[in-house]
């Protein structure tokens, strides 16, 4: 599986465990790997080190426009899944009604993943 | 004023007296309006330099406290008030006065199964080891404060519960002589250490093989005492 597909495979996980109310646990660390998988993608199309854990990341300057928007949603993200990931369980409180965003960004980011060239990644 | 309805409660190492040059100083802040970090450091006339701020709103508040949630029960058993707002003299501490028995813990233990099951996955398909093992260090000791708090032992902090619970229930004192080194992956993450040098798949393995055998005990003391309190 290319990095592509690897990508859009976590964000089905993610919408998989966002559906259960006791797996807001799992769907935290669900979301930071899809974070991190992203990153990993761009910097492996663009010939840099790969981060190895999730956080904000830049795209090169002449990155093509769709990598660029990928990594302002993913970096969107990465700032709602730190006030989702407080340190206790009301994160399934907090990540029902925040959900719709996620969900909502998860949609773009899949929507941006489709439309890479398969030539990409 | 602004901040009549906020409580700001500090909990963790600070807290207890055990913090190191690594510890966070954890404050609780409970208010129905935004707060910044410099408006607590204001109000608490301090300026820690490792604040960090878990906010929630009141009624976030009452939600975790009609399941008995179990960080409340942290926040009772160390949390020490450091501001009320003249609005909230008394609420937050009435609030945890009356709290139940944690209502979740089976949904917890599941959860973290499925953790360790996506770990291992994730590890299978070449993801990246720092970052599986931070989300290790965590579901263990997560689960090591649930095992405390199930077992009758209510125990916090970075890693006492695991010591504590490898001694109640007779696991692997591997577990507990390892746990710092597996940490320091999660302090990592949050910039507060060095990158941890030993990074192997293998490593990686053997601390999910650990933490299920864990699981499995975990469940089962979940489930006994899901019945002692339903």
């Amino acid at each position: 599986m290319n990095m592509k597909e690897e990508c859009r495979r976590h964000i089905s996980l993610v919408k998989e465990s966002a559906g259960d109310l006791a797996a807001a646990y799992v769907a935290r660390t669900r979301l930071k790997r899809l974070l991190l998988a992203c990153s990993r993608m761009i910097a492996r199309e663009y010939g840099l080190a790969e981060p190895v854990l999730p956080g904000p990341f830049e795209v090169p300057a002449g990155a093509s426009q769709q990598f660029h928007e990928l990594a302002r949603r993913c970096n969107r993200l990465v700032s709602t899944a730190q006030t989702l990931c407080q340190p206790s369980e009301p994160l399934d409180v907090r990540w029902r009604s925040e959900w719709a965003t996620v969900h909502a960004e998860l949609e773009h980011i899949d929507r941006i993943l489709t439309s890479v060239d398969a030539s990409q990644t | 004023m602004k901040h009549k309805s906020t409580a700001l409660w500090l909990y963790g190492s600070h807290a207890r007296g055990d913090a190191d040059f690594q510890s966070d100083f954890d404050v609780f802040a409970v208010t129905d309006s935004a707060i910044t970090n410099q408006e607590v450091a204001s109000i608490i006339r301090s300026n820690p330099p490792l604040l960090k701020v878990s906010r929630y709103s009141w009624s976030e508040i009452e939600g975790m406290a009609s399941y008995g949630s179990l960080f409340l029960h942290h926040i009772r058993l160390e949390g020490k008030c450091l501001f009320e707002g003249c609005a909230s003299a008394g609420r937050l501490k009435a609030i945890l006065d009356a709290l139940g028995p944690y209502k979740r813990a089976q949904l917890d233990a599941a959860a973290f199964r499925t953790t360790v099951q996506d770990v291992r996955a994730s590890l299978e398909r070449g993801g990246s080891i720092p970052f599986e093992l931070s989300v290790l260090s965590t579901v263990l000791r997560h689960s090591a404060i649930l095992g405390c708090y199930v077992s009758g032992s209510p125990t916090f902090g970075r890693f006492r519960p695991v010591q504590r619970i490898v001694g109640l229930w007779g696991l692997d004192q591997g577990i507990a002589s390892l746990f710092a080194d597996l940490y320091r992956h999660r302090l990592w993450t949050d910039q507060r250490a060095e990158e941890p040098s030993e990074v192997s798949l293998d490593t990686a393995y053997h601390w999910c093989d650990r933490i299920d055998t864990m699981l499995e005990k975990l469940e089962e003391q979940t489930n006994e005492y899901e019945r002692r309190v339903s």
